[in-house]
C-alpha cells in the first residue's frame, strides 16, 4: 500500500523537478543563510534559557524554554549524521568506480566528509562527558539536555554553513571569490 | 529515580551513535584499503613473466622502496617481472644492461 502512496507523490510531485542545483541561486542561498541563523539564534536561547531557567522565569519576560526544541534539535542533529554519512559513501563508491584503469592510486580523497562526521563525533563525545559530569554531581536533568541542546545547535549550525558556503561557491565561483 | 532513569537513557543514545559511527567509517576503510590494493595489484601483475632466474627481488617490497605513487614503476626501467605463485609472492629480476635475460 505505501509503496502506491510513495510512487503516486514521486510522479506527482517529486520527479518533475529538475535538478540544477549549482546554477544561479546565490540570492536563495543567501536567504537560506539569513534563516540558518534566525533558527540558530532562536535554539540556542531556548537551549540557553532552559540552562539559566531561574534568571528567565523571575525575570517574567520572554518565552519559557522548552524541552519540545531540544529533543528537536538533536533530531535534527542525528539526522544530519544519517546524511553524511550516506554522502560519503555515495562519494567513496563514485570514486571507486572511476578509478584510473592504468595508474597507482594512493589513496582516495574523502576528507570533506571524514571531517565532517569528525565534528559530530567531537559533538557527541562533549555531551557525553556533559552528562556523565551531570550524573556525577546530581545535577538537574535539564541542565544537561540543554547543554546537548546548545551543542547540537552549534553543530547544526557549521554543517548547514559549510553546506550553504559550497553551494553558493557553486552558484558563482568567480564572484563568490571576489567578495 | 526517574531523572537517573531518563539521564542514562539520553546517555545511552549518544553512546550508541558515537560507536556506531566509529565502527561504521572504521569498516569503510577498510572496505577502500581493499579495494584500492586490488586496484593497485591489478595495475602491477597485469603481464605475467615467462622465465625465471637471476637477481630477483620479492614485488611488494620492491615497489615499498621504488614506487613514489606519481608514475608507475617510474625508477625501475631495467627491472622485469620474472616469476609468480601467487599475487603475493611475485617477484622481479633485474635485466641486463644490453638487453639479453640470464
Amino acid at each position: 500500500m505505501f509503496s502506491k502512496v510513495d510512487r503516486w507523490i514521486l510522479t506527482k510531485l517529486s520527479l518533475k523537478i529538475e535538478n540544477t542545483a549549482g546554477t544561479k541561486h546565490k540570492r536563495s542561498y543567501l536567504s537560506d543563510l539569513v534563516f540558518l541563523i534566525v533558527y540558530t539564534a532562536i535554539s540556542l536561547y531556548n537551549a540557553l534559557a532552559l540552562m539559566f531557567s531561574q534568571l528567565i522565569l523571575t525575570d517574567g519576560k520572554g518565552t519559557s524554554p522548552s524541552l519540545l526544541v531540544i529533543c528537536l534539535n538533536v533530531i535534527v542533529i542525528v539526522r544530519l549524521n544519517i546524511d553524511i554519512y550516506i554522502k560519503k559513501k555515495e562519494n567513496v563508491n563514485a570514486t571507486l568506480d572511476r578509478l584510473p584503469a592504468v595508474k597507482f592510486v594512493q589513496e582516495i580523497d574523502i576528507k570533506t566528509w571524514r571531517y565532517r562526521l569528525e565534528i559530530l563525533c567531537v559533538g557527541y563525545g562533549i555531551i557525553l562527558m556533559v552528562i556523565v559530569y551531570y550524573f556525577c554531581y546530581g545535577e538537574v536533568v535539564s541542565g544537561s539536555l540543554a547543554i546537548a541542546g546548545i551543542v547540537a545547535v552549534i553543530e547544526t549550525f557549521i554543517n548547514s554553513f559549510l553546506d550553504n558556503l559550497a553551494a553558493r561557491y557553486e552558484a558563482d565561483p568567480e564572484v563568490f571569490m571576489k567578495e | 529515580m526517574r531523572e537517573q532513569t531518563l539521564m542514562s537513557l539520553v546517555l545511552l543514545f549518544f553512546l550508541i551513535l558515537l560507536v556506531a559511527n566509529g565502527l561504521v567509517s572504521k569498516k569503510q576503510k577498510r572496505l577502500l584499503d581493499i579495494r584500492l590494493r586490488q586496484h593497485n595489484e591489478g595495475i602491477l601483475f597485469a603481464e605475467m613473466p615467462f622465465d625465471i632466474g637471476g637477481e630477483c627481488y620479492q614485488a611488494p617490497v620492491f615497489f615499498k622502496m621504488h614506487n613514489t605513487g606519481k608514475e608507475l614503476c617510474e625508477d625501475i626501467g631495467e627491472i622485469e617481472y620474472i616469476a609468480y605463485s601467487e599475487v603475493s609472492e611475485y617477484w622481479m629480476k633485474k635485466e641486463k644492461k644490453n638487453g639479453s635475460i640470464d
